[in-house]
């Protein structure tokens, strides 16, 4: 009796599997495109607050149809028939609706409905949490987390991201509207708006602290002690997760995005990422995913969008995340504070149209406040707000910059400028480009060629003031670049004695560009002029005529 | 002579340790290289698993469920037909462990009462089967219904009993009321690298003039696959 009740048991529990599953499939979440925005009439001022208004003033950027509100006669007709209507995007021009297979068939009758797309998305927060103990050791990493992008230059200016407005997209924010490290934030009403697109409210001071984590990395302060480099900025927080790793739904981004938009944010910081769970590598394009066109959509509308690049780089998935692809994104890898180079889990460019990626870079490991108490943290998560807080101080040192401007000042800055590879972009952003205090590189090397070899020596008459040194690490960087700059290998090696490098000219063929960054300085070689190579001087970097 | 070999060791252990790679990235070895992901064309992982027997209401074999199990370990292997559909084959290792109820009724394989019995059979698996995949993925499995025929050859047939007062164990080999093949069906749900799986014997386990009541003939289970 009792093996006839368990066989029973174990029936019942398939059938509930399918049960479930059967359920759950006849209600599906859809994007529904309409045609047009026919007699739709729009009046900015009222849509916008006056810092959105200013921000596209400032960027030559016109209001267009895709700022209009929707139909309202469309929206009705599927309001009326879908089971539930949640969200309106103007940028594309849809609505976000959940119903079932029988109410889509009506919706795709309407001969205003132009398309109709299913929403199912999985993301993955970039956060690799290692160690939550507190260790003697954190004071030094924590000063360096902003020092590395020479942040007491811009402390000593007085900048601090102050009237910049950033906003964050994440799982949530418990604690910053209690924990000492954002008094100053809340205090001085720099919290400009909040809102949880999960559950359509407006509190975000609860669930996953991740985005308590980043917030920290932007603006955080330890008594007097900053954690990131924008203490002075403004924040718009938006919970689009619902909890970390890995589920969410790309409709709460699209949302967030239009909805920092409306509230004049100028930066995005968005440490979040969709990966082989919903696409294969080769749509990393750029063009595939809805959340890189609301990237670029963004960035067209005058917002900065930082992203993360992702931690698959030592997973079998290894390059970046969407919408990191995203060409007007500014996608930041992570770096070991130790070795100063590419922290193993951080993805690697190039995107799959071959497209560089990632932009710069910053620490991947970082000493962050979680929602009660100080941790340190991994992840291109954290490289992520540590870049969009060197943004707003940018921005704010430049206020007439507009987003890609600053996208391209932001790249200029970095440290390997203008090397680049597909783990560390440009490298990590220096504050010295923007202050004045930038130092034109001396050459710190040169080519020779010996038969079939082009050799790199070291130059003996480098004299310590004109040679800029970041780190105790003595690093060479080079790469191979064919003749579309598609890079066809790239390496760092320690330097151990005078000869730097040795590449066999044969491996330059077609055209093939050598370049090599060595000490602040970079120059390059091509087999043809061998006489020749091309050198980047101070004077250039600055003009942004490279 | 001797400065001279040891001059020869020296000199490409100083070229070797010239120059010491951080990073060596060949780009075309690691960028958009993948072509066998677990939703590509071609796909195979190893897998273990343990699954439980859970007697069966039409034999009056009786067999102790806690105590009877089969562990798996073998590798699968699927060719992708189209976004929900797939074929496979399954080559695997069974180890069967049927634990032989002790009581009064018992008649397998005869009525001796022991402190322990037991049936253990290795086999080795061929498993064919059809992969329904359900729901849009990107390059992971995702969720998908696995169900065909599988076939055993029964490498090892082994009767085992027990009896701790004396510290006796008795192995019977080459047992000749044991069939050295089996078949039948299975059905596998599977999310990713997690797998609940059915087997059921539709084959006799005993030769016929033997009459003896078959065991449990369903086994149920799960399994991990091993892969990234």
């Amino acid at each position: 009796m009792i093996r006839v009740f368990r066989v029973r048991l174990i029936i019942l529990l398939i059938a509930d599997i399918f049960f479930v599953s059967s359920v759950s499939a006849q209600n599906q979440n859809y994007w529904i495109f309409f045609k047009d925005k026919n007699d739709v009439i729009f009046n900015p001022s009222a849509y916008f607050c006056s810092k959105a208004i200013e921000r596209r003033h400032k960027s030559g950027i016109s209001f267009d149809s895709t700022d209009y509100p929707l139909n309202e006669s469309y929206v009705e007709s599927i309001r009326k028939i879908a089971e539930n209507l949640y969200y309106q995007s103007s940028w594309l021009n849809a609505v976000a609706v959940k119903c079932n297979s029988s109410q889509i068939k009506e919706i795709v009758s309407f001969p205003f409905v132009t398309g109709v797309k299913r929403i199912e998305m999985v993301s993955k927060t970039c956060a690799y949490k290692y160690d939550t103990r507190v260790k003697d050791d954190w004071n030094d990493l924590l000063k360096k987390q902003t020092e590395r992008m020479q942040g007491s230059l811009f402390r000593k200016n007085n900048i601090n991201g102050h009237g910049v407005r950033i906003a964050i997209f994440d799982a949530g924010f418990p604690g910053v509207d209690k924990n000492p490290i954002f008094e100053s934030i809340r205090e001085e009403g720099r919290i400009i708006k909040t809102y949880d697109f999960v559950r359509g409210k407006e509190n975000v001071y609860r669930h996953n602290q991740h985005g308590t984590m980043v917030l920290s990395c932007i603006a955080g302060m330890i008594d007097t002690v900053s954690m990131g480099l924008a203490t002075g900025a403004e924040f718009l927080l938006a919970r689009t997760e619902t909890f970390t790793e890995p589920y969410s739904e790309e409709v709460n981004w699209m949302a967030a995005v239009e909805w920092a938009d409306k509230n004049g944010a100028q930066i995005i910081s968005s440490s979040l990422g969709y990966n082989y769970k919903r696409y294969f590598d080769t749509d990393m394009n750029g063009h595939t995913s809805l959340v890189s066109k609301a990237a670029n959509l963004a960035a067209k509308k005058g917002i900065l969008v930082i992203t993360a690049m992702g931690n698959e780089g030592d997973s079998r998935w290894t390059m970046l995340v969407t919408p990191a692809d995203a060409d007007s994104a500014l996608s930041i890898a992570g770096i070991d504070p130790e070795k100063d180079i590419h922290i193993s889990f951080s993805s690697f460019g190039p995107t799959a149209d071959w497209r560089m990626k990632p932009n710069v870079c910053a620490y991947g490991e970082a000493i962050v406040a979680g929602s009660h108490k100080l941790e340190k943290a991994y992840g291109t998560s954290f490289s992520t707000p540590l870049v969009a807080g060197f943004a707003a101080c940018a921005l704010q040192l430049r206020k007439g910059l507009k987003n890609m401007e600053l996208f391209k000042d932001i790249e200029r800055s970095a440290h390997l400028y203008p090397y680049y590879d597909y783990a560390h972009g440009y490298g990590v952003p220096q504050a010295s480009f923007f202050t004045g205090d930038y130092k034109i590189p001396e050459p710190t090397f040169s080519f020779e060629v010996h038969g079939d070899t082009v050799t790199v020596k070291i130059k003996h008459e480098l004299t310590p003031e004109t040679t800029i040194i970041y780190n105790k690490n003595e690093y060479i960087y080079y790469h191979i670049a064919n003749k579309n700059n598609v890079l066809e290998k790239f390496a760092v090696l320690n330097e151990w004695d005078e000869t730097l490098l040795e590449i066999p000219l044969e491996k330059l063929s077609d055209d093939k560009v050598l370049r090599v960054h060595y000490k602040g300085y970079t120059a390059s070689f091509k087999a043809a002029d061998k006489d020749k190579y091309q050198k980047v001087s101070g004077e250039e970097r600055l003009a942004g005529n490279y | 002579m001797k400065k001279i070999i040891i001059l020869m060791f020296l000199v490409p252990s100083v070229n070797l340790f010239s120059q010491e790679p951080q990073i060596d990235k060949d780009v075309k070895d690691y960028a958009y290289v993948s072509k066998d992901g677990p939703n590509r064309k071609d796909f195979g992982h190893f897998y273990f698993g343990l699954g439980c027997m859970t007697g069966n209401p039409t034999d009056s074999g009786k067999i102790i469920p806690v105590a009877s199990f089969n562990f798996i370990s073998g590798y699968r292997y699927k060719r992708k037909i189209s976004n929900c559909y797939a074929l496979g084959y399954d080559i695997s290792y069974n180890l069967k462990n049927y634990g032989i109820l002790q009581d009064t009724l018992k008649v397998f394989p005869n009525k001796i009462t022991h402190d322990k019995e037991k049936l253990v059979n290795n086999n080795f698996e061929f498993e064919v089967f059809n992969r329904i995949n359900i729901g849009k993925r990107g390059d992971i499995l995702g969720f998908y219904i696995d169900f065909g025929p599988y076939f055993d050859y029964i490498f090892s047939a082994r009767f085992k009993t027990y009896e701790y007062a004396e510290n006796e164990k008795t192995v019977f080999k080459d047992l000749d009321y044991t069939n050295w093949f089996e078949y039948g069906i299975k059905a596998r749900i599977g999310i990713d690298r997690y797998i609940l799986f059915a087997s059921w014997r539709l084959s006799d386990m005993f030769v016929k003039k033997y009459n003896y009541p078959e065991l449990s003939r369903l086994i149920i289970g799960l399994q991990i696959g091993l892969f990234k």
